[in-house]
């Protein structure tokens, strides 16, 4: 027996000596770092509505994050840890720059009561139990016969499951496993071929749980004609990570994000992969799993008896029990800072996208919002319609619109990322605000158009059909003559109408009663009328429905 | 010599319990081998074993936890397999208690009041939603009264195990060690490939890199392993691509180069340099390529489905990122499938990230397209100019003044000519608020398959038919430009 212990010794410890552990370097914390953000791809392309005030519990944008670590590098294989990066970090994203990079590894087996069980699997602990009515407590050493989901230990008084008895007991480890770590750990190989000595190594990932957004303030002057236009960017960080004198920017434009892979089916059909939710329920160290119910025998009672155990010892607080979320958490949540309403960020171009830089080295902390201005234009040109759709033979309604042309001539002409619009304007002393819409992406040349329903429209317009063709909107040619009402109920001011007929599918429109302005893809019938005017024209819509197909 | 032997046991077993102090674990697994395809691996394990002469039951623990039982196969010599089993049935409370029933355990009270422990024996008499004990001549419920009591068993019953384990026993012919292969199938092995893409728009070049992207859910470790990583899925043949390039996915057009993986079955096949350790819940990335200045263009792309309508305002175009894996002036190489992430230097030259795409596995040779995000500056307005019915004579003109140029004479009478067309004539009007200039593709598609006798009568710049049903214009416009494409489209809808 003693022979075969040694044997299996000698045999483990040859296995050993061929590998040399190669040194293990830790970086602490970035010596720069920084952090651009970029906004969640899907809210960008939905509904205006949704350019709502950003959500810190909920942020769907990332950041891309760079950070340059000054790191003493020894010569052969090493491993550089890096401690300190965003708790968001996408670990396949990850680029390090650095000499000798051979692999690089997350590992996400966390110092928790899961990695300690499962590391000392086999081996020896000390079993504590606290006896309460004496108040003393015993200690034996015990060795850890399962993994940790099904806790068995085994003591010199034979085989027992922890916790199950209803006292007070919890293990004991001698200590922290070397393949444990606090946090989600991003390490490099390095295979030797770097030079020794101080190095600055630069890190660059993705991370989640960041999103900025674009919100304009506007003062509508007096007249009316002009207005003061301000733009703000408020960038949220909801990262468990701080950045101090970070270099800060935020990145509009849409990137893409790539699809989930495919994953085909013996059957021939198909589903696309939910990476980050199968990755969430696979592994065992994320949040949902990471917390243990050990499993005793079946509990089943004469009686309910819900708080067991409790009756006897009183109430007991979950023996080994190890949040990884913040304690702080809530009290940091809305923290807002906004640092001026001067124009801060920069505008540069970066491929397809617009980088706004924010010129000083700012801190993005823990679960908090920041805002910056990146836009000021004191005199925009601006112009109030009332602009009524009609598209195909469908009533697209009346929008009041505020349009402005993003042009140096009318006092804009800058790219405007898509976000919330908010205009003021003073009226009697009083500020009072008076739109509150969206936009999407604008860039230079590009009319902008304010828009909001606008259900007590001070401008009417109705259609109604005065009579059709037999077979309108049926096989073959047809048409419906339809009259315009257009009335402006305001008592004092003029109204700028414009009613767009645009030709959709199979209808167009003509015989129009009026002249009408020819424009990109649709005809305008541009009117102002005087307070309380009244007017009206007729048009026809042709429909032209192909016949059906007998087929072939 | 003696002494020496002594002195070197002493350090082994100083060194075994810094091992067993440090919480790692020694494994049963010999010279590993793994070849992971997309979502299932091959677990090529070769361990020493010495086997006893005639009927003898051999374990082998430290397998996946994961294992596929029924792929299992041992190669080796001078034995037969009698039986294997795979014993899943896991050490648990509730496992031992359910064994324990027939039996023997020691129970040890506490005394809530006073600390005190008394100890007696019990047998298990049944475990159906809770455990029924029998002490002496009486008959209880364990911990009905929710009194604190301690189950001690005997022993471990000997199928009970921490990590599920394979046994096999084998009618072995002789004594002695020899090398036993075992090799399964496991899911929770899986590897995809990334890419770091940094592109210089400036000088037309794309330096990228790759990296192979190991996870490891299996539950076990494997030490030290040989890799070998097989692109696609077993048995699974990979679905035809679409053509029009979606948002987040890259489409490539097949090469026919030599590439420089080796080709096993439909399998591409990488070989992965020195041994590595897949853990346990890690996520392990190995750079298999490094290619740097390889040729890349910029484009924009723009496709408009039918013929239908105008639209108020421009659209926004697709941005895309053109690069070839062919020898020249290319990555050289076939590429396994991947997210590629593609970066650009800002005006202080650090990498910002524009966007990503995921592409199949690419062979050696083709021709890759990138779509990375959505332009901001570059805009398209389809804008339907007119749509009108022309009647069937002069239907018949046109055809026959088409089909002349192009196929003789004799193929017009055979073309069946309806009734009635529609002529629609398109204007796309593409802008450009870059201060450099561009190309545009743009496209039509919904053009009917062609097979009613769609033409296109006139068009201001010269078109390419991808497909039946695609025409396509490549168009450079200038920098803060704007530019007209038109085109007539003659369609029987």
């Amino acid at each position: 027996m003693f022979k075969r212990a040694i044997l299996a010794l000698f045999g483990f410890g040859l296995t050993c000596s061929a590998q040399a552990e190669p040194a293990i370097i830790t970086s602490a914390k970035p010596d720069s770092i920084s952090v651009s953000i970029y906004r969640d791809p899907e809210r960008s392309q939905h509904d205006l509505q949704e350019q709502d005030p950003l959500d810190l519990e909920e942020l769907q944008g990332f950041a891309m994050i760079q950070e340059k670590r000054i790191v003493d590098l020894p010569a052969g294989e090493a491993v550089i840890r890096f401690e300190g990066v965003a708790s968001g970090l996408n670990p396949k994203s990850v680029i390090v720059v650095a000499d000798g990079v051979g692999e690089r590894n997350q590992d996400r087996r966390l110092i928790s009561q899961r990695g300690l069980i499962d590391a000392f699997t086999g081996q020896r602990v000390m079993l504590r139990r606290f006896n309460k009515a004496t108040g003393k407590t015993t200690t034996e050493s015990a060795t850890i016969r399962s993994t940790p989901d099904r806790l068995v230990v085994q003591t010199k008084d034979g085989i027992e499951a922890l916790q199950c008895s209803g006292l007070r007991e919890t293990l004991l480890f001698p200590n922290v496993p070397a393949t444990l770590t606090a946090k989600p750990t991003l390490s490099v190989l390095l295979n030797g071929k770097q030079a020794a000595g101080r190095q600055t190594v630069t890190l660059i990932y993705l991370a989640t749980n960041f999103d900025w957004q674009a919100h304009y303030l506007g003062e509508i002057a007096a007249d009316g004609q002009t207005l003061e236009l301000t733009g703000l960017m408020t960038m949220a960080s909801a990262d468990e990570t701080s950045f101090p004198n970070a270099e800060t920017g935020a990145i509009a434009g849409t990137v893409l994000k790539a699809q989930p892979r495919r994953i085909e089916h013996e059957d021939g059909e198909y589903d696309y992969e939910e990476e980050e939710e199968r990755d969430q329920a696979e592994n065992p160290y994320s949040a949902d799993n990471i917390d243990l119910d050990y499993s005793c025998w079946p509990y089943g009672t004469t009686g309910a008896r819900p708080n067991y155990g409790a009756a006897a010892i009183g109430a007991l607080p979950p023996p080994i029990k190890l949040s990884l979320r913040r304690a702080e958490e809530a009290d940091a949540l809305g923290e807002i800072i906004v640092t001026a309403n001067r124009v801060e960020a920069r505008l540069e171009d970066v491929g397809d996208l617009k980088f706004y830089r924010i010129p000083f080295p700012t801190t993005v902390a823990v679960n908090s919002q920041k805002s910056v201005a990146f836009l000021y234009r004191p005199e925009v040109k601006g112009e109030l319609l009332y602009v009524h759709r009609y598209e195909g033979d469908d009533d697209e309604g009346t929008y009041k619109v505020i349009r402005l042309k993003n042009r140096k001539e009318f006092g804009l002409g800058v790219p405007l990322p898509g976000g919330s619009v908010k205009l003021f304007q003073g009226q009697g002393g009083k500020r009072a605000l008076i739109f509150d819409a969206g936009i999407k992406d604008k860039t230079q040349s590009e009319d902008v158009d304010l828009e909001i329903d606008d259900y007590s429209s001070d401008v009417d317009v109705e259609f109604d059909d005065v009579k059709e063709s037999k077979n309108y909107d049926d096989e073959g040619k047809g048409w419906k003559l339809v009259e315009v009402k257009v009335e402006n109920w305001e008592e004092e001011r003029r109204a700028t109408v414009e009613i767009e007929f645009r030709a959709q599918g199979e209808y167009r429109h003509g015989a129009f009663t009026v002249p009408l302005e020819k424009r990109d893809g649709m005809q305008v019938w541009r009117a102002v009328l005087k307070p309380e005017e009244k007017r009206s024209f007729r048009f026809k819509v042709f429909s032209n429905v192909p016949k059906q197909d007998d087929g072939e | 010599m003696g002494r020496r032997v002594v002195l070197g046991m002493g350090l082994l077993l100083s060194s075994a319990m810094a091992l067993a102090q440090s919480g790692v674990q020694p494994s049963a697994q010999g010279d590993v081998t793994l070849t992971i395809y997309s979502n299932i691996a091959l677990v090529q394990d070769v361990r020493p074993v010495t086997l006893g002469q005639g009927v003898v039951r051999q374990e082998f623990p430290d397998v996946s936890a994961q294992i596929a039982a029924e792929t299992v196969s041992l190669g080796g010599d001078g034995f037969t397999i009698m039986e294997q089993n795979f014993d899943y049935d896991l050490l648990s409370p509730e496992a031992m208690m359910k064994k324990a029933v027939g039996q023997v355990v020691t129970l040890v009270r506490t005394n809530p009041a006073s600390g005190a422990e008394i100890r007696e024996r019990a047998k298990v008499l049944a475990v159906n939603g809770g455990v029924v004990i029998q002490i002496a001549d009486r008959i209880e419920v364990l911990r009905d009264d929710g009194l604190p009591v301690r189950v001690i068993f005997d022993s471990i019953p000997p199928n009970l195990r921490a990590r599920p384990t394979l046994s096999v026993t084998l009618d072995s012919a002789r004594a002695g060690t020899r090398p036993l292969t075992l090799s399964y199938l496991t899911p929770g092995l899986g590897w995809e490939a990334d890419y770091v893409a940094l592109f210089d728009e400036n000088k037309g070049s794309v330096d990228l890199q790759g990296w192979i992207t190991l996870s490891n859910s299996t539950g076990t470790n494997f030490a030290n392993a040989r890799l070998i990583l097989a692109s696609g899925s077993v048995g699974q043949l990979r679905a035809a691509q679409a053509q029009v390039p979606q948002a987040g996915q890259a489409v490539s057009s097949a090469g026919t180069e030599e590439g420089g993986e080796e080709e096993l079955g439909d399998f591409g096949i990488y070989r992965i340099g020195p041994r590595t350790t897949v853990a346990n819940a890690q996520t392990k990335q190995l750079s298999f390529l490094n290619s740097e200045g390889v040729g890349a263009t910029k484009q924009y792309q723009y496709t408009l489905n039918g013929l239908y309508g105008s639209s108020r305002i421009g659209q926004p175009s697709l941005s895309l990122i053109q690069f070839s894996t062919g020898k020249a002036g290319g990555v050289g190489r076939g590429l396994p499938a991947g997210v590629v992430r593609v970066y650009m230097r800002d005006i202080k030259g650090e990498p910002k990230y524009i966007g990503e795409s995921r592409i199949d596995q690419t062979s050696a040779g083709s021709k890759v397209d990138l779509p990375t995000g959505i332009a901001f500056d570059v805009k398209v307005q389809p804008v339907q100019e007119k749509r009108e019915t022309v009647q069937g004579d002069q239907w018949e003109k046109t055809a026959r003044y088409r089909i002349k140029g192009k196929y003789g004479e004799e193929s017009v009478v055979t073309v069946e000519v309806p009734d009635e067309f529609y002529r629609t004539q398109m204007r796309y009007i593409i802008t450009n608020a870059r201060s450099r200039p561009i190309t545009m593709k743009l496209e039509q598609a919904g053009l009917g398959g062609w097979v009613k006798g769609t033409r296109i009568t006139a068009e201001s710049h010269k078109g390419e038919q991808v497909s039946s049903d695609v025409r396509r214009w490549l168009v450079d416009v200038p920098a803060n430009g704007k530019v007209d494409v038109t085109a007539t489209f003659e369609t029987s809808f």
